[in-house]
């Protein structure tokens, strides 16, 4: 960069101000005197040499600063984990989501202890409910403080209803992997109901609130599916090999229900 | 001027003044960004060095745009005190650029928010747009200035057409900003620089 | 040395500045209703044809409680649905399904509940609330720091939320909806648990945003309205009933309606009806 300094005359002439210099050379200075110490420096010295009312201001201001420094405490060390962790999820999912895992942990030993009693899995019957949960968790009025302004931000809609949902699944389906894997249970026997449920939850809960969609559709499961199946000791359809594909087919539509009403996110009537 | 050290505490060496000297050069060598490092953990000379080495520049720049020393003094004091308050924040976000790059960027809006706090006393913002005249070509030398064209289309440009192109290229104002700064509705900012692209095409094409 | 920042660049002062962003006003008013019908609940229709047309200035929302005034600040925020009619934000019909988060980039919005995370600091929260905005990521620090400063709460920045007061948060609800240097920008209440002194500063910052922005304030305190409002919406039963400068409505009242202030009198005078005698709520 040697070779590409201002001239003194275009520095002095710049800190005198006025019409000493023409137009591109204000532009050029003002552009290299951001990037450029030099001649930063440079400035300063012509400042010290012929511009004392530039000085004069120089030390007022410093005067006036000086004692506030002492007063003026500057920011604490901050905790970047914790602002990283807020865009994943909100604050009040984490004791939900901790009581998730906890309920998988309590499903694969009562499986344990009950293994000789019938073909049931436990972990089957829990895996579509349990995501259900922390979904209805993260959107819940109740338990979110600033629902309201996190529906009118921009960010908002289906960019956040993605992020929340996959911290849900990024915690709840390894609790299950671990479940299904000490029990015995093949992993896409219960990863598309659970994902299918999750996305129908979603998908409901654009026309009615998330919460309520939640609890709906787990309403439902318990009545249609896990009554059944407790009273009778018997896997139902639902639960078989069989009847993956309609898993598969119900994932499909709700994802494109969610992602048709994505607008429905952005609203307050998602977050009953 | 007494100079405290880094954390505060006297130097043990071979005489104090020996000690403070080797503070204050090791300082000298340090860029800017390494300064606001140290200043967010609450270190008053590397905050003075900042200081002495960025003011100077700020505040010719700043009487470039207002024409009031009362405003230039308050936008300088609450820039710094940001900078002493939350340097902690910025460190480290002065992406493809420079430290001086968001201290200008910062004071920029200060000064934007100062003629905002004017303009409701419907005072005109003192802003000085000085008259220009081509130099000799002889004291041209070419690193020094404009690469030829772009220099010439400049000049040639309409002075209130680069103001604006000023406050919105060179400043990085939004043109709400640069509409308060240069106390003009906003229909006019747009227009102005558009004509002021037009016209820098046509010069350069 | 090259003109400019973006060195290297062709013609960089061309290509810095984008032509959107110079591109002739395509609208006239910032918020634009006509016919505007908002319905809440099964049957209630809390805005009932509404039409406005606002823009750049401090414009000031009375009217009764239950009027429709929060239902009305959350459709232009986007978060209702109008019902019927038109409604139209920087030329923009916000009517439909969609996402409108260009629109929404551009509005500040504080609730009348404003919720928050208390074991969030001042400025994490307002950084937070910042990056829901999808302000750019490099300038987040700058706007979080000039947005806390423009509220007075520089020295409190770092302290967590709950150990701040009910005027201290509300502040903090206002820093938040100002981070993105909106052109519109709704406040629902923003004076709650102010004192006079800091209510004082807030008709400063009120007027400061006034100059290039709209602001619509809603508000229950008649002389906020007056002193920092260029006019004044009057807002009954999801109906227009008076929109003009603050001094009109003053005239309109007279001795014989209830009022401590000329404002107050000219309140009374177009919402109160004769019938209502003094006592009744």
């Amino acid at each position: 960069m040697s070779a590409e300094h201002a001239s003194k005359r275009i520095i002095e002439g710049y800190v005198r101000g006025g019409a000493d210099l023409s137009a591109d050379e204000v532009w050029a200075v003002e552009a290299h005197l951001e990037t450029c110490r030099v001649c930063r420096d440079g400035l300063s010295a012509a400042v010290d040499a012929g511009a004392p009312e530039v000085a004069r201001l120089v030390d007022t201001v410093w005067s006036g600063l000086e004692p506030r420094l002492a007063v003026t405490a500057t920011m604490p060390r901050r905790r970047r984990w914790s602002a990283r962790l807020s865009r994943w999820m909100t604050p009040t999912m984490v004791p939900w989501l901790a009581m998730a895992v906890g309920v998988t942990l309590l499903t694969l030993l009562l499986d344990r202890v009950y293994a000789g009693s019938g073909e049931v899995s436990l972990v089957l019957l829990l895996a579509p409910v349990l995501p259900v949960l922390g979904v209805a968790a993260s959107w819940s009025r109740g338990l979110d403080p600033a629902y309201e302004l996190t529906a009118s931000a921009p960010r908002s809609g289906l960019h956040l209803v993605l992020r929340r949902t996959a911290s849900v699944l990024a915690v709840v389906v390894p609790a299950l992997l671990v479940g299904g894997w000490a029990t015995g249970v093949m992993v896409v026997q219960w990863l598309l109901p659970c994902l299918a449920f999750t996305a129908t939850t979603l998908a409901l809960g654009g026309v009615i609130g998330v919460t309520r969609a939640a609890f709906v559709l787990a309403a439902v499961w318990a009545a249609v599916v896990v009554a059944p199946t407790v009273v009778t000791s018997r896997t139902t359809f639902a639960l078989q090999t069989d009847g993956l594909p309609a898993w598969g087919l119900i994932l499909a539509l709700g994802l494109a229900v969610v992602t048709a009403r994505r607008g429905a996110y952005t609203l307050l009537g998602a977050h009953r | 001027m007494t100079w405290i050290t880094a954390r505060g505490k006297p130097v043990a060496g071979a005489g104090r003044l020996a000690g403070v000297r080797s503070v204050r050069a090791a300082l000298h060598e340090l860029d800017e960004e390494r300064l606001v490092r140290l200043v967010a953990k609450g270190d008053r000379a590397a905050f003075e060095e900042l200081y002495r080495r960025t003011s100077p520049w700020m505040v010719v720049r700043l009487r470039r745009r207002c024409g009031d020393e009362q405003i230039v003094a308050e936008v300088m004091q609450e820039t710094y005190l940001a900078v002493w308050r939350a340097a902690g924040a910025f460190a480290g976000t002065a992406v493809g650029g420079t430290a001086t790059g968001w201290l200008w960027t910062i004071a920029a809006r200060r000064l934007v928010d100062a003629f905002r706090r004017r303009a409701h006393h419907a005072e005109p913002p003192p802003a000085a747009a000085p008259p220009d005249r081509a130099p000799a070509a002889e004291e041209l030398a070419l690193a020094e200035t404009v690469g030829g064209d772009v220099g010439d289309a400049l000049r040639r440009l309409a002075p209130e057409l680069r103001q604006v192109l000023q406050a919105m290229v060179l400043d990085g104002l939004s043109v709400r900003e640069t509409a308060v700064l240069l106390g003009l509705p906003e229909g006019t900012v747009k227009t102005r620089a558009r004509r002021a692209r037009i016209e820098m095409r046509r010069s350069l094409a | 040395m090259t003109l400019g920042k973006n060195t290297g660049e062709e013609h960089p002062m061309t290509s810095a500045v984008s032509t959107a962003d110079i591109a002739p006003t395509a609208y006239a008013w910032e918020i634009r209703a006509a016919g505007l019908k908002v319905r809440v609940g099964r049957k209630r229709m809390a805005v009932d044809g509404l039409d406005l047309s606002l823009g750049i200035g401090v414009h000031g929302l009375l009217g009764p409680n239950g009027a429709g005034k929060t239902t009305l600040i959350r459709t232009l925020a986007t978060v209702l649905r109008p019902t019927e009619g038109s409604l139209e934000l920087f030329g923009e019909s916000v009517g439909g399904m969609g996402e409108h988060r260009a629109v929404r980039r551009r509005i500040g919005y504080l609730p009348q509940e404003f919720g928050y995370y208390k074991r969030f600091t001042v400025r994490e929260f307002v950084e937070y609330m910042a990056w829901l905005k999808e302000v750019p990521k490099a300038s987040i620090p700058a706007a979080v720091q000039r947005a806390v400063e423009r509220v007075g709460l520089a020295d409190r920045a770092d302290e967590r939320m709950k150990a701040l007061s009910g005027g201290m948060v509300r502040r903090v609800g206002i820093a938040q909806a100002i981070v993105n240097d909106p052109t519109i920008l709704l406040l629902d209440e923003p004076t709650v648990g102010l004192d006079p002194a800091q209510r004082m500063r807030f008709r400063e910052l009120l007027q400061e945003l006034g100059t290039d922005t709209c602001v619509l304030v809603s508000t229950h305190l008649v002389e906020d309205v007056a002193a920092a409002c260029t006019d004044v919406l009057l807002f009954a039963e999801g109906r227009l009933v008076f929109k003009g400068p603050p001094d009109e409505l003053a005239s309109v009242g007279g001795p014989e309606h209830e009022g401590d202030s000329p404002l107050e009198r000219g309140y009374s005078a177009l919402l109160l009806n004769p019938e209502q005698t003094r006592g009744t709520w």
